[in-house]
C-alpha cells in the first residue's frame, strides 16, 4: 500500500452521519473510535456487524456507527445480543452499554451471559455514575460519591465487574481505558477475535457528572503481568487490582456456545407421526 | 352413554387417588385405549397441591364425536382410595345417576360424596393388585373402568404394552394381567348393569393424542418458527419442552433464558436478525414481557408469544385456567403500541392459531400474542389429524438497497421492507426510541404521528380473511365468547331443543385484537341480542367489545372466574331461558 | 495499554517517519472535524468554526505529506504499533480538555499543545536518526510543525484567557432517554 492508494478499511468508513448526543469532552467518543479502528484493523464489513445496546449514555452508540444496531430497552442488551448471535452466527456482534445498564439493572444477564459463553463481545462503557439520568451513582460509584439521591454517598460496597465476570465464566475478561484509543482497539481487536464471550470495561469519564475523572488519565496504568489462561491465577490477581490496571486479565479457551440457527432448515422424519396415540 | 339429562354421547369417568398411585397413568392409558378403539376423548389431570405423594384426578370424558370440554356430572367415579378427595369436590361433580366404585379396604366413603345420591359398588382394587407379582391397584381400576366404557381389552393391553413397555417384560404382564383382572370384575356382574355399555365404536384409529400445548408447539414449527427462548411456567413449560428437540431437528434452536425478560428479548434479537421466533409463557411472565412486547412495536420486530392463562391475578392459581389475561394482552402496554392478540378455541385449534399468529407476526412485522389456556394446554385430546395449511405470505424484506432506502418507509400498507443484518447498504439501528422514516431517533411531532399511524394501520389494513372469528348459524340471538369457553358454549346450544338451538348465531373470536368493526357488523347482521360468555371475574371480553363494537341494545353477560370449567348443562339452561326472554 | 519502550528513539526508517507523519495529520484532520461538529451541536459555533478550520490545515498538511511520500510503500501499521512518545499520535486531543462551552483561547491552547507535540516528536526522529536523508526530512517536518506553533501563538494572541466562570451554564444538563 502506498500513501496514494487506500485499500483496507478505516476506522472512518465505520462511522454514521448521526451526530452523537454526547456532552463534549465525553469519554465514549473515544470508545467510538477505538471500535471503528478495531473493526477496520479486523477488516470486518461494516454490514455484518450488528452493535446492540440498551439505554444510557453510552447505548447511543449503535447510532453512530454504520452497522447494523439495535438501541433496545434498559439492561437488556446482553440477551438481545444473545438472540441475534445465536439466529446470525455469520455476524460480529458488539454488544455495549454503561455500567447502570450493564451492571445494575442488566445484571442479572451479566451473569448468564458468561456462564453461557456466547462468542459475542461485551463492552461497558464504565464512568461509575448514571449519567443520562444526571448524576446517580451507580453500581461501581464509591460509597461516600455525594449526590442528590443519596446524599453523602450510597454507603454500600461498589460491585468489581472483573471479578464477576471472571467467576461468571466469561472466556475473556480485560480493561481498557478510553483515553488510550490505540491500547483499547488493541484490547478490542483481541476480545473481538477471542471465541467465547468477552468482557471488556472501559473506564470512559463523564465530563458532566464526574469533572473528577479528569485525573483517571494519571492514575491508569499497563497491568504489570501478561494476560493469563488460567482462570485461578486470574481470580488471585483480580483480587489486588486497585481498579485502574490496564490491560487483558484473562484469556481462557473454553468453547463457546455452541448452539446456533443453521441455514440447512429441514426435517428428516415426519413430525406428524409423533402425534399417533 | 345415555344420559337422563340429555342426549349427547359421552362417558365421563374420573380416576383418584393419592401420589404415587398411578391415577394419571391409568387416566392416560384408559385415553389411549379409547383412541386405538377409535374413540373420541379428552383428559384433564387435576392436583392437589404437593410435589410428591399428593391426591390427583384424571378426568376422562370419552364420547363418538369429538369432545372439547367436560360434561357437567361425571357417570363414574372410580376412586383407588380418597386421600384428600374433597380437593376434588367442584372438579368432579356426581348425582344421583352416578356410580361410585371404591376399595373397601381404603376407608369409607366421604360423605360429601356419599351426599350426592351416586349408587356405590365395591371393587377390591388392592387386593386383586396383590395376587399379580408386581401388581398395582391402578391396573385394576384401568381395567373396571375401561370395561365399563365398553372398550375392548385388546385395545387396554395395546395402551399397557406402549405406556409400560420400557420398563420390561414383567412390568408390562405384570400390568396387563391387573388389568385383565378389571375387566373380569366387570364381566362377572354388578357394576356392569349400573352403566348401559356404549355401543360399538368404528375401529377407524386414524386419529391423532396431543394436547394443547404440544398442538401450539407444532403450530409454530409449521408456521416456521425456528428460534424459541424458554423460561419455564407452568402451565407452558411443556410448549417449550417439546419445542426444544423439534427446533434443533428442523435446523433451529431453543435458548433456556435466565428469566422472561431474557427470553422476550432473545426472541426479539433472533428475529431482529430474520429468524421468527417465539416464547411461551404464563401470566405473570407475560407481564415481564409487556416492556419488551412494546420494544417490537416500535422497533417493529415480529415476535410470538403463546401465553397459556392461568387464574390471576399475580401467582393466582397456577395449575388452573381461567381467560384472564384479556387486559393484559390487549392493553398490557405502555404508550399506543398496537399489537395483535389472537386465541386458540380447541386443542386442535391450537395448531391453527399458533400457525396463523407466526404468518401475522411475519407479515406485518409485529408481535402477536396467542392465548390458550391450562385447560386446553395441559388436556390430552383425541383429535382428528390435523392438516398442514399454507399461509402464503412472509416478511417484506428489503434487499436490493438503494441510496434513498428508509427502514420506516410510510407505505400503502404500513408495513416497511425490512433488511436483515448483513445485507449491504441496509445499515439502520432499530430502536425503542420514537424515529423518523429514516430509523433515526425523533421527539418531532410530525415524526411520531407518522409512525403512530403507520403501525396503527399497518394492522388495521390487513385482510384477517375468515379466520377472525368461527361463526356458527345464523339466529338472531347471538353468543359471543372466545378460548376454550366456546366448547362448552357449543355443547349447549347443542343441547337446546332445535328450535330454540336455530335461533342461536355461535361468534367465537379468535382475532381478539384489533378490533373488526366492519366484519363484526356483518357477523352480527340482524342480531336483536348478544350474550357475552367468557371465564374472568371482570368481563374482559365484554368491556372490549363495549369499547370497540356497535352493539345491539340487548346485551346480557355471564362470566365467572377460572378455577370452575363452564358446564355444557348450566350454560345450557342460562341460554334456554335468555332464547325465551 | 502500552508501556513506554525502547524502540520510540531506535531510529525511523523513511518509510516510517513518512507513515507516522502522515497517520498524524490524517488522524488530526479528524479530531478536529469531530470536534468542530461537536461544538455545533452545542452551539458553541466560534470555537466550531476554530476546529474547523484546523482540520483544514491538517487537511494541507496532510496532502502535502502524501506528495513528499511519492509512490513510497508505507507499512501497514496497526494502531497499537505506532511508535508514539505517548500513547497516543502527539496531535491527538485529550479528551479532558475539551469542553462544550470551552472559549477560543482554550481550543487554541490545546491546538498549540498538539503542534508543540508534533514539532518535539520530529524533532527526536530527526536527532535518532542515522540516515541524512530521513534525518533531513524529519527536520523539514519540524520545521512545518514550528510554523504551525508560530501560527497558533498569533492566533491566541488574538483572544484574552477565560474567565474564572467560563464555563458557567445557567441551564443545567438534560436527560434526553
Amino acid at each position: 500500500m502506498s500513501a496514494q492508494t487506500p485499500c483496507k478499511l478505516k476506522a472512518s468508513d465505520y462511522k454514521s452521519d448521526t451526530k452523537p448526543v454526547w456532552c463534549p469532552g465525553c469519554g465514549d467518543f473515544h470508545v467510538l473510535l477505538s471500535l471503528s479502528k478495531a473493526a477496520a484493523e479486523i477488516g470486518l464489513q461494516p454490514e455484518k456487524i450488528a452493535v446492540i445496546s440498551g439505554i444510557g449514555c453510552s447505548s447511543r452508540i449503535p447510532a453512530y456507527m454504520n452497522c447494523y444496531g439495535f438501541h433496545g430497552i434498559h439492561g437488556r442488551a446482553l440477551p438481545l445480543a444473545t438472540g441475534v448471535k445465536v439466529a446470525r452466527p455469520d455476524l460480529t456482534v458488539i454488544c455495549a452499554g454503561g455500567d447502570g445498564d450493564g451492571f445494575s439493572i442488566g445484571g442479572n444477564h451479566l451473569l448468564h451471559a458468561c456462564r453461557r459463553n456466547i462468542d459475542i463481545t461485551y463492552v461497558v462503557m464504565d464512568n461509575e455514575v448514571y449519567g443520562m439520568t444526571k448524576g446517580q451513582p451507580s453500581p461501581t460509584t464509591a460509597p461516600d460519591w455525594d449526590s442528590k439521591i443519596a446524599p453523602g454517598g450510597i454507603g454500600i460496597s461498589p460491585f468489581y465487574p472483573l471479578v464477576i465476570a471472571l467467576a461468571s465464566g466469561a472466556n475473556f475478561v480485560a480493561r481498557a481505558f478510553s483515553g488510550d484509543p490505540n491500547g483499547t482497539t488493541q484490547i478490542l481487536v483481541d476480545a473481538i477475535r477471542h471465541p467465547g464471550f468477552s468482557f471488556v470495561q472501559i473506564l470512559s469519564p463523564c465530563v458532566t457528572f464526574r469533572p473528577d475523572q479528569r485525573d483517571w488519565k494519571k492514575q491508569v496504568h499497563a497491568a504489570p503481568v501478561k494476560p493469563t489462561s488460567d482462570a485461578s491465577q486470574a481470580a488471585r490477581r483480580v483480587m489486588t487490582d486497585d481498579g485502574f490496571n490496564i490491560g487483558v486479565l484473562y484469556k481462557g479457551s473454553r468453547d463457546p456456545y455452541q448452539q446456533h440457527v443453521g441455514h440447512d432448515i429441514r426435517f428428516d422424519r415426519d413430525i406428524d407421526e409423533e402425534f399417533l396415540p | 352413554m345415555t344420559n337422563p339429562t340429555g342426549n349427547h354421547d359421552t362417558i365421563s369417568i374420573a380416576l383418584i387417588g393419592k401420589g404415587g398411585g398411578g391415577v394419571l397413568t391409568a387416566g392416560e392409558m384408559l385415553l389411549r385405549a379409547s383412541a386405538y378403539f377409535g374413540r373420541y376423548g379428552m383428559m384433564i389431570p387435576a392436583v392437589g397441591p404437593q410435589i410428591r405423594g399428593g391426591e390427583s384426578a384424571a378426568l376422562l370424558r370419552l364420547g363418538e364425536s369429538p369432545v372439547n370440554c367436560l360434561d357437567d356430572t361425571f357417570d363414574v367415579l372410580l376412586a383407588i382410595d380418597w386421600q384428600h378427595a374433597e380437593r376434588f369436590r367442584a372438579d368432579i361433580p356426581l348425582d344421583a345417576d352416578s356410580l361410585v366404585i371404591f376399595d373397601p379396604a381404603a376407608g369409607s366413603v366421604p360423605d360429601f360424596i356419599v351426599g350426592t345420591g351416586a349408587r356405590m359398588h365395591e371393587l377390591e382394587m388392592k387386593a386383586l393388585g396383590d395376587t399379580v407379582t408386581g401388581g398395582r391397584p391402578n391396573m385394576v381400576a384401568l381395567g373396571f373402568a375401561a370395561a365399563i366404557a365398553g372398550i375392548p381389552e385388546s385395545a387396554v393391553l395395546k395402551a399397557t404394552e406402549k405406556k409400560i413397555g420400557r420398563k420390561g417384560r414383567d412390568a408390562v404382564d405384570a400390568s396387563s394381567e391387573c388389568v385383565r383382572l378389571g375387566y373380569a370384575q366387570v364381566a362377572s356382574g354388578g357394576a356392569a348393569a349400573a352403566i348401559e355399555p356404549a355401543a360399538a365404536a368404528n375401529t377407524n384409529s386414524d386419529r391423532w393424542l396431543t394436547s394443547g400445548n404440544h398442538a401450539a408447539g407444532l403450530g409454530a414449527l409449521r408456521g416456521g418458527i425456528r428460534f424459541a427462548a424458554a423460561y419455564p411456567i407452568t402451565p407452558a413449560t411443556e410448549v417449550l419442552e417439546w419445542l426444544a428437540p423439534r427446533l434443533n431437528d428442523a435446523g433451529g434452536t431453543l435458548v433456556q433464558a435466565e428469566d422472561e425478560l431474557a427470553s422476550i428479548n432473545m426472541a426479539i434479537g433472533a428475529s431482529f436478525g430474520g429468524i421468527p421466533s417465539l416464547t411461551a409463557t404464563s401470566g405473570p411472565g407475560l407481564s415481564l414481557m409487556i416492556e419488551g412486547l412494546g420494544l417490537a412495536v416500535s422497533a417493529e420486530v415480529p415476535l410470538v408469544v403463546i401465553n397459556v392463562m392461568r387464574c390471576g391475578p399475580s401467582t393466582g392459581i397456577p395449575t388452573k385456567p381461567e381467560q384472564s389475561d384479556f387486559n393484559a394482552a390487549v392493553y398490557g402496554l405502555h404508550g399506543d403500541a398496537p399489537h395483535i392478540v389472537v386465541a386458540a378455541n380447541s386443542v386442535t385449534d391450537c395448531v391453527y392459531t399458533t400457525q396463523w399468529a407466526v404468518h401475522l407476526a411475519e407479515a406485518m412485522q409485529v408481535p402477536v400474542i396467542v392465548l390458550s389456556d391450562q385447560f386446553m394446554g395441559q388436556a390430552s385430546a383425541i383429535v382428528d389429524p390435523i392438516p398442514s395449511i399454507n399461509f402464503l405470505s412472509k416478511r417484506k424484506l428489503a434487499e436490493n438497497i438503494g441510496a434513498s432506502f428508509e427502514r420506516y418507509a410510510l407505505t400503502a400498507d404500513g408495513i416497511s421492507p425490512m433488511p436483515l443484518p448483513g445485507t449491504p447498504g441496509g445499515q439502520y439501528t432499530a430502536d425503542g426510541l420514537e424515529h423518523s422514516t429514516a430509523a433515526k431517533p425523533s421527539g418531532l411531532a410530525d415524526d411520531h404521528l407518522a409512525q403512530l399511524d403507520k403501525r396503527a394501520r399497518k394492522i388495521d389494513a390487513f385482510d384477517y380473511g375468515q379466520h377472525w372469528a368461527d361463526i356458527d348459524g345464523d339466529g338472531e340471538f347471538a353468543v359471543l365468547t372466545w378460548g376454550s369457553t366456546t366448547s362448552a358454549v357449543r355443547e349447549a346450544i347443542g343441547r337446546l331443543p332445535v328450535d330454540l338451538a336455530n335461533k342461536i348465531r355461535l361468534v367465537s373470536l379468535r382475532l381478539l385484537s384489533p378490533a373488526r368493526p366492519l366484519q363484526m357488523a356483518d357477523a352480527l347482521n340482524d342480531v336483536e341480542r348478544v350474550m357475552v360468555i367468557e371465564q374472568n371475574h371482570t368481563g374482559q371480553l365484554y368491556r372490549f367489545l363495549r369499547a370497540w363494537y356497535e352493539l345491539p341494545a340487548d346485551v346480557q353477560t355471564m362470566y365467572q372466574p377460572g378455577p370452575s370449567l363452564f358446564r355444557p348443562g348450566q350454560l345450557a339452561s342460562t341460554l334456554h331461558d335468555w332464547c325465551l326472554q | 495499554m502500552r508501556e513506554k519502550s525502547e524502540s520510540v528513539s531506535a531510529p525511523f526508517s523513511m518509510a516510517e517517519l513518512l507513515a507516522h507523519a502522515l497517520t498524524i495529520e490524517l488522524e488530526a484532520v479528524q479530531s478536529y472535524r469531530e470536534l468542530a461538529q461537536q461544538m455545533q451541536q452545542c452551539g458553541n459555533d466560534e470555537v466550531a468554526e476554530l476546529f474547523d478550520r484546523m482540520s483544514a490545515l491538517e487537511a494541507e498538511h496532510a496532502a502535502k505529506i502524501r506528495r513528499t511520500a511519492g509512490a513510497i510503500e508505507l507499512p501497514e501499521l496497526a494502531p497499537w504499533e505506532y511508535r508514539w512518545p505517548g500513547l497516543e499520535s502527539p496531535e491527538n486531543i485529550d479528551l479532558a480538555g475539551v469542553h462544550y462551552l470551552m472559549t477560543p483561547y482554550q481550543a487554541l491552547q490545546l491546538a498549540l499543545d498538539n503542534e508543540n507535540n508534533a514539532m518535539a516528536f520530529f524533532e527526536a526522529a530527526a536527532n535518532t536518526s542515522t540516515d541524512d536523508r530521513v534525518r533531513a526530512l524529519a527536520q523539514e517536518f519540524a520545521d512545518d510543525e514550528r510554523q504551525h506553533v508560530a501560527w497558533m501563538q498569533d492566533w491566541l494572541s488574538k483572544y484574552t484567557p477565560p474567565g474564572d466562570d467560563w464555563d458557567y451554564d445557567p441551564d443545567p444538563p438534560v436527560a434526553i432517554d
